[in-house]
């Protein structure tokens, strides 16, 4: 009965949508038929899926070369989908200034980021559910659970379908305003994605696990990963925090326990060679971001870290530091594409990048159609392409599952060894804590952007000062020094703007050219 | 000034070098700058062109005061271009920037960008 209903309220696709989705399909054809059917990789090849080495413990180059073409055809593959349920509700619509907008069923042509991540998503949530030993995957049939979540009906119930691409739209038109049929950026679907994980709706089984995104535009601050991943400290009954110095340096003993006093005698368990100690005294001393005694585990992470290393393409040298990013092992791949389609990086052939490309058109799933082994089987890719690295658009998101603090001890101990090596061709900036020319920046600065609460917040402010700022956008002349010693600069709208009056009542502009320039 | 015409094309070399000798003058601890939306995003317009900024401030900073400009979501980024094409990371320091990337006529030319969006029309 239901159902018949909601047949009813949906509209056939016209002409032009079909015509769309077979060019969108033999497009997609035609691309593979270019990859040659020989084996993808010599022998001697590095090659990489999703932070494993495929290369690592294995006898011989056949059991190697099935072992990439198994993986790959199990990861989730999502793409665009037709028919399904028009995208926004009334509401959402009524609340559109075009109310023209044809009603979107089917996200050919503009949806493949969304598709991109999606799939992302789904190869982080598998790795949580296996990584805790809450999913045994011995065949596909067992990622049922996960595939559900991404299901293109999400009417039977509010809980049903978590990560839709129906409540995708109405979070990206809320948040974005961004409307189906709109493209969107690598950290809009991530930003969106994780809002829906971790405020809305979890799948079982990845309730402990939490989503962090971030931008290589702003510092990168460990301080956040502990604050996120940790329980709220129970002897300082505050958020955690990194420990002091002391606490953290790396001792060379390594026969000393922990037991007495975690400060003095941390255990260092890489280092076995005392070739490699010294090395590590030339430097500056390593540190620990992970404090056993203070830092308690509470959620797992992923962790998207969207990055942008050029203009078209990336610049080369940042583009072999983010392949090194996207080997190590706690990494998922690279959320990305070529410039206008997104794909989905999975791993790497030497400098080919092996994808998952969501530009194919299939039929919508539903609860009831799922059920079908055939309509299952469209979310598994039997095409293995590969695409040049240097010809990657330059916008992409680095992604990570860090499933506990000792895999967070690694991964900062991995980044902050980039760091230290490749100097200034490292593209981002990571700290342990915010760096003090961020202070006074007021929320903007915080680069913890999967927080709807602080996102609000801040938006409010930014509107606030936009106003402020439109009130005095007039004068030609401004001089703000609003800057102190440390070369901090504050953000305290009210007494810049006191200062730029008072300055520009004293004092007189003696040059003319000076009235283009804003001085700061 | 044309929206669309960039600042460095709508005056000779010789005047460029004047207007940036004079300003230096009076501003000597400030690094003149061209701020521009770089041709490929699709970011607004900023309203100022030209920057006097404190020599000791960082990439980061310039980035906020431009961030402050226009309404931008906080989840969406801005990265700052010198000469159209070499990122600027956030912690550089806006005098080590100008020394290896000033142009012949004394200003620095940066250009602000967004990250690509992805999608495609048969």
């Amino acid at each position: 009965m239901e159902d018949s209903k909601l047949e009813e309220q949906k509209r056939e696709q016209t002409f032009m949508e079909k015509m769309h989705d077979l060019g969108t399909n033999f497009l997609f054809n035609v691309s593979s038929w270019s990859f040659k059917s020989s084996s993808p990789f010599k022998k001697e090849d590095t090659v990489y899926m999703q932070g494993r080495n495929m290369n690592e413990n294995k006898e011989t180059y056949e059991k190697n070369y099935k072992e990439v073409l198994d993986t790959f055809h199990n990861i989730i593959w999502i793409t665009y989908r037709k028919n399904f349920p028009a995208l926004l509700n009334m509401i959402d619509k009524a609340n559109l200034k075009n109310q023209k907008m044809s009603e979107y069923i089917s996200d050919t042509g503009w949806g493949c980021m969304v598709r991109v991540g999606q799939m992302a998503f789904a190869e982080g949530l598998r790795r949580h559910l296996v990584e805790n030993k809450k999913l045994v995957v011995k065949k596909k049939e067992d990622l049922r659970v996960i595939i559900e979540g991404f299901l293109d009906d999400d009417q039977k119930c509010i809980d049903f379908a978590p990560y839709s691409i129906q409540k995708i739209s109405k979070i990206a038109l809320s948040d974005f305003n961004l409307l189906p049929g709109e493209w969107y950026t690598p950290i809009r679907i991530c930003y969106i994605l994780g809002l829906l994980h971790n405020e809305r709706k979890a799948i079982q089984g990845t309730e402990d696990l939490k989503v962090a995104v971030f931008s290589s535009s702003r510092p990168i601050v460990f301080q956040d990963f502990l604050e996120r991943m940790c329980k709220v400290d129970p002897l300082r009954g505050k958020h955690a925090k990194i420990c002091s110095n002391e606490c953290r340096i790396i001792k060379n003993d390594q026969k000393s326990k922990l037991e007495q006093d975690h400060h003095k005698n941390i255990k260092l368990e890489k280092q076995t060679s005392n070739s490699e100690i010294l090395v590590v005294q030339e430097e500056a001393p390593k540190m620990r971001l992970v404090c056993p005694i203070h830092h308690e585990l509470q959620y797992s992470m992923i962790v998207y870290i969207v990055c942008l290393i050029g203009l078209d393409t990336p610049q080369p040298e940042y583009l072999e530091l983010a392949k090194k990013m996207m080997d190590f092992k706690y990494s998922l791949g690279l959320i990305g594409g070529k410039p206008k389609k997104a794909l989905y990086f999975v791993g790497r052939i030497e400098d080919e990048f092996i994808y998952l490309d969501p530009h194919y058109v299939q039929e919508f799933s539903n609860e009831k159609n799922f059920q079908n082994s055939s309509q299952f089987e469209t979310y598994f890719c039997k095409k293995f392409q590969t695409y040049p690295s240097k010809n990657i658009d330059s916008s992409f998101s680095l992604m990570y599952y860090l499933k506990d603090l000792e895999q967070l001890e690694e991964f900062y101990q991995f980044m902050m060894g980039l760091k230290r090596d490749y100097n200034e061709h490292f593209f981002m900036m990571m700290e342990d804590t915010q760096p003090s020319f961020c202070f006074g920046d007021g929320q903007e600065s915080s680069n913890l952007i999967s927080d709807k609460n602080l996102n609000i917040l801040a938006d409010n402010q930014s509107k606030k000062r936009q106003k402020e700022q439109m009130n005095h956008a007039h004068q030609n002349f401004e001089e703000v020094d609003d800057i102190d010693e440390n070369g901090n600069y504050i953000n305290n709208n009210k007494n810049s703007q006191k200062n730029v009056k008072d300055k520009n009542n004293t004092k007189k502009v003696e040059d003319d050219d000076d009235e283009d320039y804003e001085v700061i | 000034m044309d929206s669309n015409k960039r600042y460095k094309d709508s005056l000779s070399e010789d005047q460029r070098k004047s207007e940036c000798e004079n300003i230096r003058k009076n501003y000597p601890d400030k690094i003149p700058l061209i701020i521009e939306k770089h041709p490929k995003s699709k970011l607004e317009q900023i309203d100022r062109t030209k920057f006097l900024i404190l020599e000791k401030l960082r990439v980061y900073q310039v980035n906020t005061i431009i961030r402050r400009k226009m309404s931008l979501n906080k989840v969406d980024a801005l990265y700052l271009f010198v000469n159209d094409n070499i990122l600027l990371r956030g912690d550089q320091c806006l005098k080590d920037v100008y020394e290896k990337y000033k142009d012949s006529d004394g200003f620095i030319y940066l250009s602000y960008c967004e990250y690509s969006s992805f999608g495609k029309n048969v």
